[in-house]
């Protein structure tokens, strides 16, 4: 049955015969994984193109930022993981309200890290800490309702209906759960890779960060502390390995396994590779891989360095590793409105004062040398 | 009566859930509620204090190395004392918690 997937028609079969076919041609580049660690290519131009600084007040303001979200009107959606809750600022930065509080009741949030808009009205809070996705109206900040999924969360999106968590369930072995909000059905997909449910390491939790962007047919998944992304069609099924080349990011070394089960301390562990952070479709179909270099410090700041990476909409060729200019003076948030990146820093400034400012960052990919991604198909077993 | 943290910025200041819950209380109630480091804090430290618009009550002279701990004190009195829960997703003590809600009451 024919599958499109950002813009690329292709039957699983029939792509693992191409693929066949282009290794005997020699045209290794186009299907075998990249094997060419840091290269040096032209990236595309991240251009920071407007500065917002958030309202706050003495009483009311961002302690802790863990998530930025932008709707579909514009509004900022920022969570505050010190005080749990959601803040909603107007476009301008003024502050407009705020969605939930700190609690375990209907309404209330553990340890928010995420959310998403699943139209104008609803947004989507994920509570960590607590288990559970809670729905709000965007208009009145009232509380909708609530849902628990067993397993480990670490992201999500969401679209139209549909709520798209990175999700570890290890009993069923999944590593993504879909929740139609409509019908209130869950479905757990994707097989959760061997690295992740072999190694002490990422059972730990430590690296666990798992990123899922997904449309009606097609999923692609990145995992913290590995190089190649999944696509999957849109049951679950895996498709192919994605294996996008290095430029100026720490990439992910080959035996990161090993690196990890000998790292004496959290901050060797995050130090050893790139993670990547977030996935976004951008209107021309392409998608953007928000790749983070961490240097976690001894007071648990997760310091940053950003590279941003295209893929084209077909996902055989990659613009890698522009460079996203932020101060490093504590852990970075992203959003994307359509397709402008948005980074949220607080930084503290010469006066002793915090702010909370937010970024919007262009992307020209006129710049850019596409590179090929290398792709490993997975040959469904019969 | 007074509750105060007692709390060791050695721990996670960038993640003890409680600390929020102690700043929210304190905004609310300040003659009740103190926050208190078990040493100076480093300029990393302080950074991340003045993010959290965290200014400590006071700072003890010696080091209590890894010391976190909610007091309860009437008239003067210590009453209770407890080790502090700041693990990531940890809420407020129900002693704490009850100690707040009832001086809000008042």
């Amino acid at each position: 049955m024919p599958v499109r997937t950002w813009g690329l028609h292709w039957r699983t079969r029939g792509l693992v015969r191409t693929c066949a076919l282009l290794l005997l041609g020699n045209a290794l580049a186009a299907c075998s994984p990249d094997t060419d660690r840091h290269r040096t290519v032209r990236s595309a131009t991240v251009s920071a193109i407007d500065s917002l600084e958030l309202q706050e007040s003495d009483s009311s303001y961002i302690g802790r930022p863990v998530g930025l979200a932008v709707s579909p009107r514009g509004d900022l959606y920022v969570i505050d993981a010190f005080r749990p809750r959601v803040i909603r600022y107007a476009p301008d930065g003024s502050m407009l309200r705020e969605i939930g509080r700190g609690g375990q009741g209907p309404g209330e949030f553990s340890g928010p890290t995420g959310l998403a808009f699943l139209n104008d009205t609803t947004v989507a809070v994920l509570d960590l800490y607590g288990n559970t996705i809670s729905l709000f109206d965007t208009r009145t900040g009232a509380y909708r309702r609530r849902r628990s999924f067993d397993g480990s969360y670490w992201s999500l999106s969401a679209t139209r209906d549909s709520v798209w968590l990175g999700l570890w369930n290890r009993q069923r072995g999944t590593a993504v759960a879909l929740w139609n909000t409509r019908e209130d059905s869950i479905s757990h997909l994707v097989a959760l890779p061997p690295f992740y449910a072999d190694s002490l390491t990422f059972r730990g939790q430590l690296l666990g960060h798992t990123v899922v962007v997904a449309r009606d047919t097609a999923i692609l998944v990145g995992y913290a502390a590995q190089e190649e992304l999944l696509l999957a069609d849109a049951r679950g099924q895996p498709v192919a390995h994605l294996r996008v080349p290095v430029g100026r990011r720490r990439g992910v070394p080959p035996n990161i396994e090993e690196r990890l089960s000998a790292a004496r301390s959290p901050e060797e562990m995050y130090g050893l590779s790139s993670h990547p952070m977030r996935l976004h479709q951008l209107s021309s179909g392409r998608i953007v891989i928000v790749h983070s270099d961490i240097e976690l410090t001894t007071s648990s700041a997760f310091l940053q360095d950003i590279y941003l990476t295209l893929l084209s909409d077909d996902l055989t060729q990659a613009c890698i590793d522009a460079p996203v200019r932020v101060t490093r003076q504590a852990q970075p948030w992203f959003a994307f409105a359509m397709d402008t990146l948005l980074v949220l820093e607080q930084v503290v400034l010469e006066t002793d004062r915090a702010v909370s400012r937010v970024r919007k960052y262009a992307i020209d990919d006129s710049t850019c040398e596409w590179v090929s991604v290398g792709w490993s198909p997975v040959i469904p077993s019969r | 009566m007074v509750a105060v943290l007692l709390f060791d910025p050695r721990l996670c200041l960038t993640c003890a859930q409680t600390l929020g819950d102690w700043v929210s209380a304190r905004q609310s109630t300040p003659e009740h509620v103190r926050i208190v480091l078990s040493r100076s804090p480093t300029v990393e430290e302080e950074r991340i204090l003045v993010r959290l618009r965290l200014v400590p009550d006071g700072v003890l002279a010696n080091d209590a190395y890894g010391m976190s701990r909610e007091f309860l004190f009437r008239d003067g009195r210590l009453e209770v004392q407890r080790a502090s829960d700041f693990t990531a997703g940890a809420r407020l003590s129900p002693m704490v918690r009850t100690f707040i809600d009832s001086a809000r009451i008042r």
